[in-house]
């Protein structure tokens, strides 16, 4: 008790130099928490991201469909039977919140004289904006799911396939497809509106539709996969589950699944966190080492006289150990105290951050504070702190009594 | 390893020698000495002849360069640290120059010190700690920190923290040298009343001419050679 004693004043009698030691540790700590906060803030709207923005929580889909290549049209696709089973299990289902078929689909795209390749994703748009507020995001007209039922023949399409075909809003098109049969079809439609997805490469070849425009198009009933988005993504491997069950010749697949760049931005990312916490790990560390041995130096004559009273040198050690985890758990806790606050101000702040590599448009700077690795950054920092007091108390051993007694 | 001997302290051609690069102190040579229990003694001499190292020595904070020294029977010049803390804490008591109060601990918390390790409560060790204050007449100061006590109170407090464990033996090594004059004779007073009502053995390193007229024996140093 009374090395705690002793740490516990030892710890409040601060010097300005004690002041100093805390300042860094609660920098090291905020620049540390809001690193994590960044990162947390990226790992949630990328998944978000992800599984709003078209990948929902599951997809149900054959095999080669997932793994394999169509040499024929919706050669892989799910039948008209899969599809109606896939919707009844879905409907019944409490886990699952919305069930989306889609086809995809490519094609050629013509207006006057200009004929281009498109890439088109057929949809039920209305399930699909329920998926996600930012389904096709358009830049011009309207989206799909503004039409009413009896609009089938519309499309929208990217902003760069647009602007090469020269089409606005209202204007007709021409769309020519391999059907299943294998044969060539043709469907006339009209652009509804000009979508931006922010990398000008898929703007260039994007095209949505209406799924009775494709299997118009396509002729047939097929669809390419489901996707299903769950109440609770806590309930992704049991639903996953139910479905394998219910249907052995299909695969289900988890958006981490596929979205394996959320693992290796994760993987990414983390590595440069860790790179990042250890060089301010080492500042901490070196920081809290020195000013232990500084105080070890100013209190040399107090360690001498509890020495020579026959005082253990392990409880002197522990009373230093003490010390500096009071230190780490201050520091720490002031430390997260203040990254709380910097993450308001930076979200309420509204940074602008330039586009990211491979993107056309800017994005507003989010940070996100988690408890979690923030308990553990203030576990590491107490921790780190001990460990250099542990290092330098090593010292107190070698403490010449005679000469450090009369200080 | 133990002897039997009636001595508190017996120390057989003890001798000190230190370097310092190339330099060679022989800051004790051969000294021959016994000491009396309950005996207040006083080691003199002019500064730089010894009386820190001879005590240093006794008090086991040091070890010799040649020669034996034996406490309580027991022979320790060749105790390794621990031992000798051991040693430390169970016999010896420890009165500085400086007070060495440990400043932020209180007077009873600073003699409450010396009874950590004696298998005591606490509730014990501060009624302990108390008595002694009330024997070194601080007692009405025993929750003040050192910076508020004058330099007379503080070596009370040091003094109290020195016999609060009954040692048998007790180094106090320049006790009165910062204190004036009445301090000093209070605590020469209160040293003689204690070594008497405990029978405890004072070795007291000065050359405080008051001090030195209330010993029952003076050994005087020189150079590093015991005198007497």
């Amino acid at each position: 008790m009374i090395w705690f004693t002793l740490a516990w004043r030892n710890f409040i009698r601060n010097t300005r130099k004690s002041y100093f030691t805390l300042l860094i540790i609660v920098v090291g700590t905020v620049a540390c928490s809001i690193g994590i906060a960044y990162m947390s803030a990226t790992f949630m709207l990328v998944k978000e991201g992800t599984i709003r923005g078209g990948a929902g929580h599951l997809q149900i889909a054959s095999t080669d469909w997932f793994d394999g290549y169509e040499e024929s049209t919706l050669q892989h696709g799910l039948s008209p039977d899969l599809v109606r089973s896939i919707e009844q299990i879905s409907t019944a289902h409490p886990d699952i919140q919305l069930a989306m078929p889609r086809i995809r689909f490519q094609g050629l795209i013509s207006h006057g004289d200009a004929s281009l390749v498109f890439i088109g994703d057929a949809v039920h748009a209305k399930l699909e904006r329920q998926l996600s507020q930012a389904f096709v995001s358009t830049v011009e007209g309207v989206g799909l799911e503004y039409l009413n039922a009896e609009q089938v023949y519309y499309v929208v399409i990217g902003s760069e396939l647009a602007r090469l075909l020269g089409v606005r809003p209202g204007d007709d098109i021409t769309l020519m497809a391999v059907t299943v049969h294998g044969g060539i079809n043709a469907v006339d439609a009209t652009i509804a509106g000009i979508s931006s997805s922010g990398n000008p490469d898929i703007d260039k070849m994007q095209l949505y539709a209406p799924l009775e425009l494709a299997q118009s198009l396509l002729l047939t009933d097929k669809v390419s996969k489901f996707v299903l988005l769950l109440e609770d993504a806590q309930r992704i491997p049991s639903v996953q589950a139910e479905l394998i069950a219910s249907f052995p010749e299909l695969t289900v697949r988890t958006w981490q699944e596929l979205s394996p760049f959320y693992a290796q931005m994760v993987a990414l990312y983390t590595r440069q966190f860790i790179v990042f916490g250890i060089i301010i790990g080492l500042v901490v560390a070196l920081t809290t080492g020195n000013a232990m041995l500084m105080n070890l130096f100013e209190r040399k004559q107090e360690l001498a006289t509890m020495s020579s009273m026959g005082l253990p040198e392990r409880g002197i050690q522990a009373s230093y150990l003490f010390e500096s985890a009071f230190l780490g758990i201050s520091a720490g806790a002031l430390g997260l105290l203040l990254s709380v606050a910097a993450c308001e101000l930076i979200n309420l702040a509204s940074i602008d951050m330039p586009p990211p590599p491979g993107r056309s448009e800017g994005y507003t700077l989010f940070v996100l504070f988690d408890a979690f690795p923030s308990l553990l950054l203030w576990g590491a920092v107490i921790l780190l702190c001990v460990l250099a007091a542990a290092f330098a108390t090593n010292r107190i051993n070698k403490l010449q009594l005679v000469e450090a007694i009369n200080g | 390893m133990c002897s039997h001997s009636e001595a508190v302290v017996m120390c057989r051609q003890m001798s000190k020698r230190y370097r310092k690069g190339e330099l060679v102190i022989d800051a004790l040579k051969q000294v021959e000495l016994s000491l009396d229990k309950g005996q207040l003694i006083a080691v003199s001499g002019p500064s730089g002849s010894g009386k820190s190292t001879l005590l240093n020595l006794i008090g086991l904070l040091d070890q010799p360069s040649a020669g034996t020294i034996e406490l309580f029977g027991k022979r320790c010049e060749s105790l390794n640290r621990a031992e000798r803390q051991r040693m430390r804490r169970k016999y010896l008591g420890f009165i500085f120059q400086n007070f060495n109060l440990l400043p932020v601990l209180n007077a009873v918390e600073n003699v409450e010190l010396s009874l950590y390790g004696h298998a005591l409560s606490k509730e014990k060790m501060r009624e302990t700690a108390l008595n002694m204050l009330r024997q070194v007449g601080l007692l009405n100061r025993a929750y003040h920190y050192p910076r508020e006590l004058s330099g007379g109170q503080q070596q009370r407090v040091g003094i109290a923290r020195a016999l609060v464990h009954q040692p048998r033996l007790v180094m106090a090594d320049e006790p009165t040298a910062n204190l004036d004059t009445k301090s000093a004779t209070d605590i020469i007073e209160l040293m003689r009343l204690l070594s008497h009502e405990i029978g405890t053995t004072f070795l007291v390193s000065t050359h405080d001419p008051r001090l030195l007229k209330n010993m029952d024996r003076e050994v005087t140093l020189t150079d590093g050679v015991l005198l007497s």
